[in-house]
Parts: structure tokens; C-alpha cells; sequence
């Protein structure tokens, strides 16, 4: 036997054999093996823009129940105001895309290939009319929440008041109008094509809508950012050619209103908002809702228990789904702010003595493009609503023509149930009653949405502290800043 | 050092050479030809001996005049062999009875038990195969010390159980690697338990430190049966078939039948009716479109059932009024006993240079769902070939074709239990249902328990006909084709080059690939007949592939220098993992019906596709040191670089240290009770990295545009902390085995001590910081716990034998640190439902999984405070207990008897929380039998609290007296779905389980005329799961929750019973 040399060999076959493997430089040098072939790291930002604009449309069906637009037919307990929370994926979804838009087109390294996509300072000023948009909406849920640590990737960003960020929404709003440039317009612009002058009306339109919801919070700032918003360069919104539309193209993005329906038939226009149309002869009830085959409008009572619903439709198969039909085809343009809202807006902010625009001839107006816009309008219609005595204003009667524009501006909004609610919050026109039926224990309306649970564990503290401002803690009967 | 540890080597084996009178050689092998490596070759009478080497062989000098060669390996009954002329001799070593001590460990060698320096835990086939699981986790529940088995409902064609190893060692909850004859394989599925040898579970890094960054939560070690010559003509075959039947169900309120109305309605007729319903006129029916069981109380009167309604050939109801009655058993009923059979046969036989298996084996299943089943091909294959002296040959090839068909969702809302444990009639006779499938109205809308209330017709027959969210649940899964391919091939080729007795060097090319062919049909029958049920005409397909390659080689080298042996090994591996999958669904519908192609799609849709690519290689070696039988001392080190780290901080090392000393080789005399005794401690680290392309904010593109050119572009939602580093877990364990009474007693028991620390984990943030979760390396979760097995042989006897095996683990854990600022992780919510749910959150301080939710606001002495009403308040976010039990273990029993067997195995878990949402929708919709159940004054629950009806509730009123109040039925059981309480929908997680039984027999066929021709017959009855002893709320099996969290829907637990067919030839 050999074996004595072996113990030698062994050692020397053991290097020889790892040697026999590749060199070490391509053993640990993986080259291009961590990129990913399905995705880019380079973010085509006209392709954000569009993300964030596509994001705008949603049928606030909720918030429709809170403030009695619409009632459920089956499922009631939502109309009985179960417990809500509300969500904050728009800050990571279309909020950080607006965002990143923005340091894309101001980060120096990065803004000179943004450029394909429009002059940096569009791009930027475009982004801030959304965020300032999408911030208003979320705020309007919540009351405070994190603005001026959001987005920059602070994992525990404090919550500032609400007001703070009412002010920055103001701030931002009359910025990103003068920012405009004489440049190419941003790429992406699936709202207004590019159109600078209407991108400043709906600023301008936003900040005015804005300034009047914290009439009672903060009135002189809003007597302020009213009167601003409507010297600001572009002025607001006055005709319906200008509104702010979202113009679906059906097929894979749908209006919300027909994906509501598209798989859902459980919503109804309320009773109690079919009967203050039709004890006003407003024609706008036949766009607001569905007739039957004989042309009959029939809401379902709001905020009855499930028992007394199914006795509802049993009696009334024939109750009417929210919106005619031609107002929810899949591609149906939704309407994010109109002429008719702007203008209604006006007239209050003129009742209130902010401005001295002609309140009633506003007032007027605002009911006229509301009309056409829900194609409506006949001289004849017109006059007959507007003389009632439900809808004309009152001479001297300051306080009862300021709760008319109110509940128009009320009707104006439907079915945007998050503009409903919230004017509603603020004014308490209507007079809505909380169903009887509640299941709440404090049988009111929703007044604001509970923060996400998972708040509590990602960034507690800062979440204390909000809590701690809100009289009654995070529940859904607290109020937020501007709902006095 | 090294060298002069080489020249003392070389000097012994000089001198031993010197001593040569006669050279004997042979080979030391097991009886299923397994190579024994350092087994004990002794020339009786004298000092002088080796040990077999690496391929079992062994040359000894013997001196003149010794006659008798004595072959010894632990666990093994020792072989004295007479030398005659010849200077070959092979010995074939055989088991001893009652442990199998030599123990397959890391990179699959076989090693003496004594030598090793940790846990690993070894289970044989007969343990594994009491009955013939089709899975291996299934077959290792209650079996291994430390090891949590989650089994699913046998309902679930395509899902085994999910596995943990030693608790949570990680923030994520990761599964263990398997590695079958040395392949890694990611699915536990495709391999038949037939052609399994022994399983060894690794448990902690100690063990699993050479597999690297894959085997961080343990490993999983198949070794399957190799090919020998024996007796016979070496095949074998095996036939068993079960029956599946469900066994645990909730329990279901029978008072009270479906609808939102509590009393019937009086059906009027009017002329846009069918005039057919004029008979029905005044009669009543029960609200049928509200999915709720809050109907009317069930006494047996007259009404129109939900069948009634629809003209159809089929329908021999039509018109006709029924008794309203309670239907105890109907969700018993809607399920079909399943049938499962698995057919094996397998052929082997072996020579001196060669040795082959090939193993063919189906299993087929008919499911306990409708339009359900699945049929499974393996081939099993391996080879291995002597090429000469210095060269051998292997290969193990493994292919797997398996289909399934069905869909197998136990999630929220599915049709068979998401309908009946949360929105259903009570009232519903499922022969009916069965007998009436199919059926339709006039106008082709298949019929439906929920459809709507007949004044309805006046809008549209449709909007009567059709379903408002339910449909016949077997027309739903009739018309609902999902089928799932999938082939998978792995095993590997090697070439091993024996360059001496002591030294070889194994190549390998491995390879794991496998391709799956998903489609998915829905006829546009559903579309048509459904109202508020979301489904279309609908067809989606994915075609995935994957690869997994490594390649390997590896060095041994074993020798013996006196009482000092050395072994040790050197590898290298290079892996890469592939994958692509393509994949196409329609949206809203088809334009032709049931033409299922992705371009038929109603709004055109764009396929999706996804590629990956991965790299890791990797340096490794290992070894083991031994004096005597006394003292060993065991080592390993790994070096990976990763391709999925960043470029500059790819390589990650980490070693592990062991030793384990034999003191009964001390003791023999002072302790005879004391058959064998050691204690062992180890020290190890294990490296682990993360999947492609997570280190860069990569955008994907929406495949629809808005209009042409206008595409859209979402920023990831997951942020990365820059200057991710490789994870680190370090462990510390000590240990013993004992072994008493000549082997009669075994006890093995293990502490460890766990740390991991930098995992790698992509954790929740608040969104307002502008993204959704971010990728970190997490601070730190340490585990610690003790493993106990118990082995004893209480009666050993020529006709009776009796083995118990004990099996007990106490495990901890604590999460240490996260990072800067984050005190709690959120790992996941239950469901949509967050508002009344649960998250599972692992907290700092605290142990790992909690859950998290809604509690009943109580004083400070714990009583409930109760609203005017009798109702709760809820307090958001409370901690409801954790996921993890405290203790698991199991029992295993083996008595034979003459020809007669019976085996069984128990399963056991305490401590933990689950949660449910089938029992919060089931209380929500009056479907469980809380909710008609009688209260304290002998009243259902659902009566007016004004006539003694109502849930009975203690409790303080906001003044903090104590009260006793009636809480309205239908208000309370509504209260936690609208208040956001989850505390009521938790149950205890702990469970005692009989797992497994089986009674055989063995046919004395040698004895008869077919002795000849058959070698061995066994017959067996066996039960899969039949009794679970203890759980504290029975409506669920908590061994079988479908999620970590608890459940959302799940199937029911399953009992079989089948028989097992051995025949060898």
C-alpha cells in the first residue's frame, strides 16, 4: 500500500481542485446581474404626472351616506355610521409621485433629463396644484396629519395642525401659479392637455373652495386667500369649457360611478335628497339619479336598519341607482371642480361680506351652469327654480340667502359625497339629522375619519400628539380644526 | 503546525505499515449498501485495527495467527467475520434495533451519532411512513423535537403544511431549505414519501452553518432509498387508498332561517308576474336576498323555498310551498368524501460496482370540492456506477408531472366555506341544492339560494332569477376551471474521483427546474346569472419557469492516525437562480363567450412578463477531529458572495466550532446501567442575504395606457436604506444524549440560544413618509429553548416489541432591536378588514408575532364596561397574545407484535392566540351557534330582551356599578364588526392531536407456495388525523390554520381512514 504519501497528496489535490474554479475576480464580481430587466430605475416623469391626474376621480360613496346624498339599499350598516378609519395610501401612491416629480425637475443632477418632459418649472408647478389637491382632500378626512416632515422619507414625520397646513396648501396654491414659465408644458397632462391658463383656474378655483372651509376657523385668513385667489394671474373658473374635468377613456379606466355599479347595485339616491329637489322643482333630479321605466324618481329612506331596507325595496323594487345613466357611462367625464361649484363659492364668500362681488346675481349664475352642466337648463325651468320660494334670495334676509347659497353649494357638489360632507360639516346646511337607527354609541353623524390603526405602531408618538388635539380623541365623532 | 502534525501522521502509519504480516480489504457497507465510513475493523485479540475510508473500504495488516476480524460502527450490532484463505473480505453491517445512530447530517454524510457536536434529529422511514403521507412536513408533525408543524385541510389539493424550525429565529417567518440527496429543492411536495430512507432535521446554525444563507432556518435532509442486491427479484410495490370525510365544522345555530327580515313575507302577486305564481298568492316566503341568517325562527311552517321560483324541467319543486326547518347537517353535506390513492413500485438491485433504483410512483386524488382533483407522476432514479478503481459515476434524477385542478381558496368570501362560516341560510337542505344544480330559470339564469325577493320581477327577470351575491355553490365551482401543470425535474450527475483510500474529490451538477401552466376559466354562465357577485367571463393563464443550478465540488478526505481520526471536507459551489413567467387575464368580460384566449378579453388587455436572475457562490469547508471514541471536535467555515448585495459588500463569512465528548467510554465500568453518555456544546454563525433587485428604486410601467402615449408610472412604494449588509445569526448550544439499560432508554436533550442580528427585512413605515415599507438590515431577535427527546423501548421480546418516542420543546424568543426610532414592526393584517381585525406586529421588548386589535374597554378591575344598551366600547389596538406557542411536541408509538403492528403518533401544542374571522362573520350574520343559542332564562338569544330574550352581559355602567343586563341578540353579535372588537373572534392556540394511526399486518408468505415468489406482504388500516383530543374552541382545527395570524375562511378539518397494500418480490 501506498497510502503513506497520500496524506501529502491530498493537501495538494485540495488547492489544484479549488484552484480548477474561476478566478476570484468573476467568483464576486456579478457585473450587471442586479438590475432589473423588468423595470427602470429612471422615472419618466410625464408618466407620474399622469399617474397622480388618473388618481383624482373616485365616487366618495361613504362620505355620500354621511352627508345623505345617497342611501344603501341592502347592507345598511355604513348609513348607521359603523366605525370608520380611513387610509394614507395617497401619500405613498400618488402624493410621493408628485413629489418625485418635483425633485426630479429640482434636484441638479437630475433636472436637465427631466427636461424631455416639460420646463422644469411646469413640471414642479403642476405637481404642487396636485399635491396641494390631494393634501386638501386628506386633510378634509383627518383634521391634522403629517405635511411638512410627509414625503421625505422621515420614517416618524410629527403631524402639524390642521390650519399649518391649510396655510401651506394657500402658500403652495399661489406659488405654483406664478411658477409657471414661458416653457414647454408639462407631458403627461391628462387633465387639461397642456393648457397653462386652465392649470391656473383650477389653482386659483382650489384655493378660493379652500379659503371658504375655514370661514369658521380662521375667517380673516380666508377673507385673505379668497380675495387672492380671485386677483390671481388666470382667475378662476367661470364657464363650464374651463371646469376641471377627468376625461375617462373607458375600458381600463373606467368613471367611478360606473365601476361602482359595474359589479355593485346596492346604492340609492336618498329619499330626503329626492325630496328636497323635487320640493324645489329642480330639474336636476332627473341627472342626479335613475328613473324608473314610467320616469319615476324613487329614493331610498337614509339610515334605515337592514329589516325596515328590505321592507323598503320589497315595496319599491323600482328605487333609483344613483346618477341617470348617461352621467355614468365608463367614460363619463368626472368632475373634479366645476364652474357652477366655483361660482356658488363666490356668492358665498360675497354673502359673508369678503368680497364685493354681486352675491345673489352669483348665486344666480352658479345655479344656471350648474343646469347646464347636468344638461338641464331651459329659461323656463330656470326661472320657475329660482323664483321659488324655497331657492330666491330674500331681500334683507342676509343669514337666510347665506344658508341658500350654502345648500346649493350642497346640491352643486353631489355626488362628490367628500365636498357634500364636508360643507355640510362646516355650515350644518342641511339641517341633516343623524339616522335614529345609529349603531354608534354616540348616534351622531361621522365627523371625521379615525386615523389608520397602524399609525399607533409606525409613528406613535407623533400620532399621540395629534390625538391629544383632537377633543374626544381619535374617533370618528372628534372634529377637525375647520369644523367649528 | 500543520506540518508537523503531517510528518506524526505519516510516522504512524510507517510504523503500522511495518507491523504487516498478511493485508485483508474489504468494504463495510449497511444492508442497503450504503458505504459505512469509519467504521472499526479489529483483529480480535489485539491492539491492532483501522477504519473503512471514505467509500467504506478498508486494507488491514494482519499478524500471523489472528483469525478473527471484529467489524464495529455505533449503532450498529457488531460483526465478528473468521478469516479463511481469502484476503478479501466485505461485511454487511446490520441496524442495531433500537437507534439508528449513524445519522445523515450536513452535505449528506453519514456520520456515528457520537461524533456529532449538535442537535439533528433523525426520523427513519417506518417512523415517517406510519401512514403514507403525501407530505413530508405532514409526516414529521409530532415526530421532531422543536419543530411546529401547520398542516392545511386535506380540502387543499396543492397545500402541504408550513413548517417552523425552533420557533422564530427570524422577523420574517421563514421556512426551512430541503436538500434531497444533497439537491436543495424549495417545494416540500415533489418527492413521494416511498422513496424517502431517513429525514434528519438540522435545526440551528450549528447544523446548518455549511448550507449557508438558505439554511438559516434550518434544513431539512432527505436521503431516499438507494439501490442494493438483495433477496428476491428486488421490486416492490404499494398500493394505498384513503378516504377523506370532513370532521371539524363549526358549530351552526339551527333556530333561524336566512334573510335581514325576522318574520316571513306575505307574497303578493300582481299582473307583471308569471301567472304560474298566482298559486302562490298570500303564501310566505322568507327574505331571500339579505345573505344573513336573520330570518324567521324555524318551526316547521309553510313556506316558499328559494327553489320554488324557477320553471325548469329539472325542477320537480316548482310551485310548491316546504316546511321551514333547521338543517343540522347541510354543510356536512355539501362536501364530497375525497378519495385519495397512491400507487408506488419500485424496483432496485446492486452489485459489486454498481447499484440502481427507479422508483415509479402516482397519486391521484378526487376532492372533497367540487370539480376538484389532482394526479401526480414521479419517477425516481438513481444510479451510481464504478468506473474502475478510481473513478464512479452517479446520477439522481428525479421527475414530477403533477395536475391540479380546483380552486382551493380559503380565503374571505370563497364559495364553499367563506359562504357558509360567513354569509348563508341555515335553512338550506344541500340535497336539494345538489340535486338542483344546474338548474335555470326560463331565461338561462342558473337558480340561486340568494337571489332576490319577488317583487323584484317587476324590474327584470334577471334581477329576480339571478344572484345577488351567492350562487348554488356547485354551479359556482362547476363553472370555474382552474388547472395547474406543473414538471418539475431536479437531481444531480457527480463524478467522484477516488485519488486514494483516504481522499476523493465529487463533482456535481445539480439542477431544481420546474415549469407550471396555470389557467383559470369562468364560464359566462356566472356572469350572466350573477348581480352583485363581481365575477365575468373571464380567462387567465401564467406560464412560469424556474431554474435553480449548482454547481459543485467537494473534497473528502477521512483517516485515522492511532486514536486520533480526521475527516474533513472542502467544497466549492457556484448557484445561480433563474426564473421567467408570462402571464394574461381578461377584464370584464369576453366579447364571444367562453372563447378563452387573453385577446378576446372585453377591454383589451396586455400580457405581463417577469424575469429574474440571482448568483450566490461560495467557498466552504468543514471538518472533524476525533481521540478515541472519546472526544470529537467539529468545524466548519463558508465564505458567499452574493450577486443580490450591494457591488462593494457582497462577501459575508461566518464559522461554527463544536465538540462533543463520549464520557461512557469512561464510565463503562463505574455506570453499566449507563449504555451510552455524552455531552456536546456548539458555537456557529449562518449568513444570509436577499432576493434580486431590491437594492434600487426600480419603476414598473402600467401595461395600460390612458390614451395613446399617455402611460403611467407609480414610484415603488419600498424605500432602501442605503449600505444593506448581510444578515449574521449566531448560536450557542449544548446538549446530551443518554442512553440507558443497553439501549433501552435514550434521552437527548438540547439548550440553544439564538441571535440573529442585520436581517435583512423590508418593514412597514408610516406612508406619510412617502413610501409604504423600507428595506433595512433589522437589529436584532434572539431565541432560546429546550428540546427534549425521549426514546424508550419498554418491552423487548422475540414476539413483542414496543418503542415510544417523546418528543417536547419549550422555545422563546424576543425581539431586541429594529432600527433607530422603530419600536414596532407590523408584519401583516389579517385581512381588508382592519377595522375589526387583528395585525400581527412584533414589538421590541416583547416576543415575536403578536396580534393586535380591538379590545372590550374594561375597568380597572377587569369588568367590562357596558353602554345602555349592554353593548362595548372598543379600545383600539390592544395586544391580544402572540402566534408563537410556548410548548410543542408529540408522541410516537411503535408496537409489534408477531406478524401484527400498530402504530400512532400524537401532536401537541400549547400557548398561543389565533384569531378568526369566519367566527366574527359567522356571529355577524347569525350563522354560528352563539347567536341562536338560549340564554340563562331558557330563552333564544334573538327573543325581545322585553320577553326574556337577549345575550346575557355582566359588566360596569359608565358609573362604574355593576350591572347585569339582556343586550339585544342582533345588536350584539353586530357590535364587534361595527365597533371594531377582535378579542372575541381570539382562541387559544393549543392543541392535542392523534395524527396518525395504522394497524398492519404482515402475511407469513414465506411459509406458503407463494414464498417463492414473494418476499414480504403487509396489509395496513391506517387513519390520517382521526381525533382531535383537545382544542378550546372546536370550530377549527387550530393544527391546520390556513395563516400565521390565524384564519380568514378556512376549510374544515378532514379525518381519513384507508388502507395500505405491500407486496415485495
Amino acid at each position: 500500500m501506498k497510502r503513506n504519501n497520500n496524506s501529502i497528496f491530498i493537501f495538494l489535490i485540495l488547492i489544484v481542485s479549488i484552484g480548477f474554479f474561476p478566478s476570484c475576480d468573476s467568483f464576486t464580481d456579478f457585473g450587471d446581474t442586479n438590475i432589473d430587466p423588468n423595470r427602470t430605475n429612471k422615472p419618466v416623469t410625464a408618466a407620474l404626472i399622469t399617474n397622480a391626474i388618473s388618481g383624482m376621480g373616485a365616487a366618495f360613496i361613504t362620505e355620500g351616506l354621511y352627508c345623505q346624498y345617497f342611501a344603501q339599499s341592502q347592507y345598511t350598516d355604513g348609513s348607521l355610521y359603523s366605525r370608520v378609519e380611513g387610509g394614507f395610501g395617497s401619500y405613498s401612491g400618488v402624493l410621493y409621485d408628485l413629489q418625485n416629480v418635483i425633485i426630479n425637475n429640482t434636484d441638479a443632477n437630475l433636472k436637465t433629463a427631466a427636461l424631455v418632459q416639460g420646463s422644469n418649472a411646469n413640471q414642479i408647478a403642476v405637481s404642487r396644484i396636485l399635491k396641494a389637491y390631494y393634501f386638501a382632500r386628506l386633510t378634509d378626512y383627518f383634521g391634522d396629519l403629517p405635511y411638512s416632515q410627509a414625503l421625505t422619507g422621515e420614517v416618524k414625520p410629527v403631524y402639524d395642525t390642521q390650519q399649518a397646513i391649510y396655510n401651506g396648501l394657500f402658500k403652495e396654491l399661489d406659488e405654483a401659479v406664478k411658477q409657471f414659465d414661458g416653457g414647454v408644458a408639462a407631458k403627461g397632462d391628462i387633465l387639461f392637455n397642456g393648457n397653462i391658463t386652465r392649470w391656473k383656474k383650477f389653482a386659483n378655483s382650489l384655493r378660493l373652495v379652500l379659503a371658504i372651509r375655514i370661514s369658521k376657523a380662521d375667517a380673516a385668513t380666508g377673507a385673505t386667500q379668497a380675495k387672492a385667489a380671485l386677483a390671481a394671474d388666470g382667475g378662476v373658473i367661470t364657464s363650464n369649457a374651463d371646469n376641471a374635468m377627468l376625461n375617462y377613456p373607458g375600458g381600463n379606466f373606467n368613471n367611478p360611478w360606473y365601476a361602482a355599479y359595474l359589479t355593485r347595485q346596492d346604492q340609492a339616491i336618498s329619499e330626503i335628497m329626492v325630496k328636497m329637489l323635487n320640493e324645489r322643482t329642480d330639474p336636476r333630479v332627473n341627472s342626479f339619479a335613475t328613473a324608473d321605466k314610467t320616469g319615476k324618481i324613487t329614493g331610498i329612506p337614509y339610515g334605515l336598519p337592514r329589516e325596515q331596507a328590505i321592507q323598503f325595496t320589497n315595496a319599491n323594487p323600482t328605487w333609483s341607482f344613483v346618477l341617470a345613466p348617461s352621467f355614468r357611462a365608463a367614460a363619463t367625464p368626472h368632475a373634479i371642480l366645476t364652474s357652477a361649484d366655483v361660482t356658488l363659492a363666490r356668492a358665498e364668500a360675497a354673502s359673508m361680506g369678503w368680497t364685493t362681488e354681486n352675491a345673489e346675481q352669483l348665486y344666480k349664475d352658479g345655479i344656471k351652469l350648474s343646469m347646464e352642466y347636468w344638461k338641464v337648463f331651459t329659461q323656463a325651468s330656470y326661472d320657475t327654480y329660482t323664483n321659488g320660494a324655497l331657492v330666491a334670495f330674500k331681500a334683507g334676509d342676509n343669514a337666510g340667502n347665506l344658508e341658500k347659497i350654502r345648500l346649493q353649494r350642497w346640491f352643486t357638489f353631489y355626488p362628490d359625497g367628500l365636498q357634500g360632507w364636508s360643507e355640510w360639516r362646516r355650515t350644518g346646511v342641511p339641517a341633516l339629522k343623524p339616522t335614529p337607527f345609529a349603531i354608534n354609541s354616540s348616534k351622531q353623524i361621522i365627523r371625521r375619519y379615525i386615523y389608520p390603526a397602524t399609525e399607533a405602531t409606525l409613528n406613535g408618538a407623533n400620532y399621540q400628539a395629534a390625538v391629544g388635539r383632537i377633543s374626544g380623541g381619535d374617533t370618528n365623532d372628534g372634529k377637525v380644526w375647520w369644523d367649528k | 503546525m500543520k506540518k508537523h502534525l503531517l510528518t506524526l501522521l505519516l510516522f504512524l502509519g510507517v510504523f503500522s505499515l511495518a507491523q504487516a504480516q498478511r493485508s485483508i480489504s474489504g468494504k463495510v457497507t449497511d444492508a442497503k449498501g450504503e458505504a459505512l465510513i469509519g467504521a472499526s475493523v479489529l483483529v480480535k485479540g489485539s491492539t491492532g485495527g483501522t477504519v473503512s475510508d471514505v467509500d467504506g473500504s478498508y486494507s488491514i495488516s494482519v499478524p500471523a495467527g489472528a483469525t478473527v476480524l471484529v467489524f464495529s460502527y455505533t449503532g450498529f450490532n457488531t460483526l465478528e467475520v473468521t478469516l479463511g484463505t481469502s484476503n478479501t473480505v466485505d461485511v454487511t453491517l446490520e441496524e442495531g434495533i433500537l437507534l439508528e445512530e449513524a445519522v445523515v447530517t450536513a452535505l449528506g454524510i453519514k456520520r456515528s451519532e457520537k461524533s456529532l457536536t449538535y442537535a439533528a434529529q433523525q426520523v427513519g422511514s417506518e417512523q415517517l411512513t406510519i401512514i403514507r403521507q403525501t407530505n413530508i412536513n405532514n409526516a414529521l408533525a409530532g415526530k421532531i423535537a422543536g419543530v411546529q408543524v401547520r398542516s392545511q385541510s386535506s380540502m387543499k389539493l396543492n397545500s402541504g403544511a408550513s413548517i417552523r424550525i425552533r420557533g422564530a429565529g427570524s422577523l420574517s417567518d421563514k421556512g426551512p431549505l430541503y436538500v434531497i440527496d444533497g439537491t436543495p429543492v424549495t417545494n416540500s411536495f415533489d418527492f413521494n414519501m416511498d422513496d424517502v430512507e431517513s429525514v434528519t432535521v438540522l435545526k440551528g446554525p450549528n447544523a446548518t452553518a455549511i448550507y449557508g444563507q438558505r439554511g438559516d432556518a434550518g434544513v431539512i435532509v432527505v436521503t431516499t432509498k438507494k439501490g442494493n442486491k438483495g433477496k428476491g427479484i428486488g421490486v416492490e410495490v404499494n398500493q394505498s387508498t384513503f378516504f377523506d370525510r370532513v370532521y371539524i365544522l363549526p358549530e351552526y345555530q339551527n333556530t333561524h332561517a336566512g334573510g335581514g327580515e325576522s318574520d316571513l313575507i306575505k307574497f303578493t302577486w300582481n299582473p307583471g308576474m308569471p301567472a304560474d305564481w298566482k298559486v302562490l298568492d298570500g303564501k310566505f316566503y322568507h327574505d331571500y336576498e339579505d345573505d344573513a341568517s336573520w330570518g324567521p325562527k324555524m318551526t316547521g311552517q309553510e313556506y316558499i323555498p328559494w327553489y320554488s321560483w324557477y320553471k325548469s324541467d329539472k325542477n320537480p319543486y316548482y310551485m310548491q310551498t316546504a316546511k321551514l326547518e333547521g338543517q343540522p347537517n347541510n354543510i356536512r353535506d355539501f362536501y364530497n368524501t375525497g378519495i385519495t390513492t397512491l400507487n408506488n413500485v419500485n424496483f432496485k438491485t446492486g452489485g459489486d460496482h454498481y447499484n440502481l433504483r427507479v422508483s415509479l410512483s402516482n397519486q391521484g386524488a378526487k376532492g372533497m370540492l367540487p370539480n376538484s382533483g389532482s394526479d401526480k407522476y414521479t419517477v425516481a432514479t438513481n444510479t451510481n456506477v464504478d468506473l474502475g478503481k478510481y473513478i464512479s459515476i452517479g446520477a439522481n434524477i428525479n421527475y414530477v408531472t403533477n395536475r391540479i385542478k380546483g380552486e382551493f381558496s380559503d380565503a374571505y368570501a370563497n364559495n364553499s366555506t367563506g359562504s357558509f362560516n360567513a354569509w348563508f341560510h341555515r335553512e338550506l337542505d344541500f340535497n336539494i341544492m345538489r340535486e338542483l344544480q344546474g338548474m335555470t330559470s326560463p331565461e338561462g339564469y342558473l337558480a340561486s339560494w340568494n337571489h332576490y325577493n319577488p317583487a323584484k320581477y317587476n324590474t327584470s327577470p334577471r334581477n329576480f332569477y339571478a344572484a345577488n351575491y351567492w350562487y348554488n355553490p356547485y354551479d359556482y365551482f362547476n363553472n370555474r376551471n382552474i388547472i395547474t401543470n406543473t414538471r418539475r425535474l431536479f437531481g444531480d450527475v457527480n463524478l467522484t474521483a477516488k485519488l486514494s483510500d483516504k481522499f476523493k474529490v465529487t463533482g456535481f451538477i445539480r439542477r431544481n427546474e420546474y415549469q407550471t401552466d396555470f389557467e383559470d376559466k369562468l364560464n359566462n354562465i356566472l356572469q350572466l346569472s350573477g348581480l352583485q357577485t363581481g365575477y365575468f367571463n373571464a380567462y387567465s393563464t401564467q406560464l412560469t419557469y424556474f431554474r435553480e443550478d449548482n454547481y459543485e465540488a467537494i473534497a473528502t478526505y477521512a483517516d485515522k492516525f492511532g486514536d486520533l481520526s480526521i475527516e474533513a471536507n472542502g467544497g466549492v459551489n457556484m448557484r445561480t437562480d433563474k426564473s421567467k413567467s408570462i402571464s394574461g387575464s381578461t377584464s370584464q368580460g369576453l366579447n364571444v363567450p367562453d372563447l378563452f384566449t387573453v385577446g378576446n378579453s372585453k377591454v383589451a388587455q396586455v400580457p405581463s412578463e417577469s424575469r429574474s436572475l440571482k448568483q450566490v457562490n461560495s467557498v466552504y469547508a468543514r471538518g472533524s477531529f476525533g481521540y478515541k471514541s472519546l472526544l470529537f471536535v467539529d468545524w466548519s467555515a463558508r465564505n458567499d458572495w452574493s450577486s443580490a448585495l450591494p457591488a462593494d459588500a457582497n462577501s459575508y463569512f461566518y464559522p461554527s466550532l463544536g465538540t462533543s465528548f463520549v464520557f461512557s467510554e469512561l464510565t463503562a465500568n463505574a455506570l453499566p446501567f449507563l449504555s451510552f453518555g455524552k455531552v456536546r456544546a456548539s458555537v456557529a454563525q449562518v449568513g444570509s442575504d436577499l432576493g434580486a433587485y431590491q437594492l434600487d428604486l426600480f419603476y414598473g410601467l402600467n401595461a395600460n395606457q390612458w390614451t395613446a402615449g399617455n402611460f403611467l408610472m407609480a414610484t415603488p412604494d419600498g424605500l432602501i436604506d442605503a449600505g444593506i449588509k448581510p444578515s449574521l445569526s449566531s448560536a450557542l448550544e449544548i446538549g446530551t444524549d443518554l442512553k440507558f439499560f443497553n439501549n433501552r432508554v435514550g434521552l437527548s436533550a438540547t439548550y440553544f440560544k439564538e441571535k440573529k442580528i442585520n436581517e435583512i427585512l423590508s418593514i412597514p413605515i408610516t406612508a406619510a413618509s412617502g413610501f409604504s415599507s423600507k428595506l433595512i438590515n433589522a437589529g436584532r431577535i434572539d431565541r432560546w429553548g429546550v428540546e427534549i427527546a425521549l426514546d424508550l423501548n419498554p418491552i423487548k421480546t422475540r414476539d413483542l416489541n414496543w418503542d415510544v418516542t417523546l418528543n417536547f420543546a419549550n422555545i422563546d424568543n424576543e425581539v431586541k432591536e429594529l432600527t433607530a426610532g422603530i419600536t414596532e414592526q407590523l408584519v401583516g393584517v389579517n385581512s381588508a378588514f382592519t377595522g375589526f381585525g387583528v395585525r400581527q406586529v412584533n414589538v421590541v421588548g416583547e416576543k415575536w408575532g403578536q396580534l393586535r386589535g380591538g379590545a372590550i374597554k374594561r375597568d380597572a378591575q377587569g369588568r367590562a364596561i357596558l353602554d345602555k344598551d349592554g353593548l362595548y366600547t372598543a379600545v383600539p389596538n390592544q395586544y391580544l397574545g402572540s402566534v408563537l406557542p410556548d410548548v410543542t411536541g408529540g408522541f410516537v408509538s411503535q408496537l409489534t407484535y408477531k406478524n401484527f403492528s400498530f402504530n400512532f403518533n400524537i401532536d401537541y401544542s400549547f400557548g398561543g392566540k389565533y384569531y378568526s374571522l369566519s367566527d366574527a362573520w359567522g356571529k355577524f350574520s347569525g350563522l354560528f351557534a352563539a347567536t341562536g343559542a338560549l340564554n340563562d332564562k331558557g330563552n333564544n338569544v334573538r327573543d325581545d330582551v322585553s320577553a326574556g330574550g337577549g345575550v346575557k352581559v355582566e359588566g360596569v355602567n359608565a358609573a362604574g356599578e355593576p350591572v347585569t343586563m339582556y343586550a339585544d341578540g342582533f345588536n350584539y353579535f353586530h357590535q364587534f364588526v361595527n365597533r371594531g372588537i377582535a378579542e372575541d373572534h381570539l382562541f387559544d392556540l393549543s392543541f392535542v392531536k392523534l395524527r396518525e394511526v395504522s394497524l398492519g399486518y404482515s402475511i407469513p408468505v414465506a411459509n406458503t407456495s407463494f414464498g417463492k415468489f414473494i418476499q414480504g406482504a403487509t396489509v395496513s388500516l391506517v387513519a390520517r388525523n382521526p381525533w382531535l383530543i383537545y382544542a378550546q374552541n372546536r370550530d377549527f382545527d387550530p393544527s391546520e390554520l390556513a395563516g400565521t395570524f390565524g384564519e380568514n375562511g378556512q376549510f374544515p378539518g378532514t379525518r381519513s381512514i384507508g388502507f395500505n397494500l405491500k407486496l415485495q418480490f
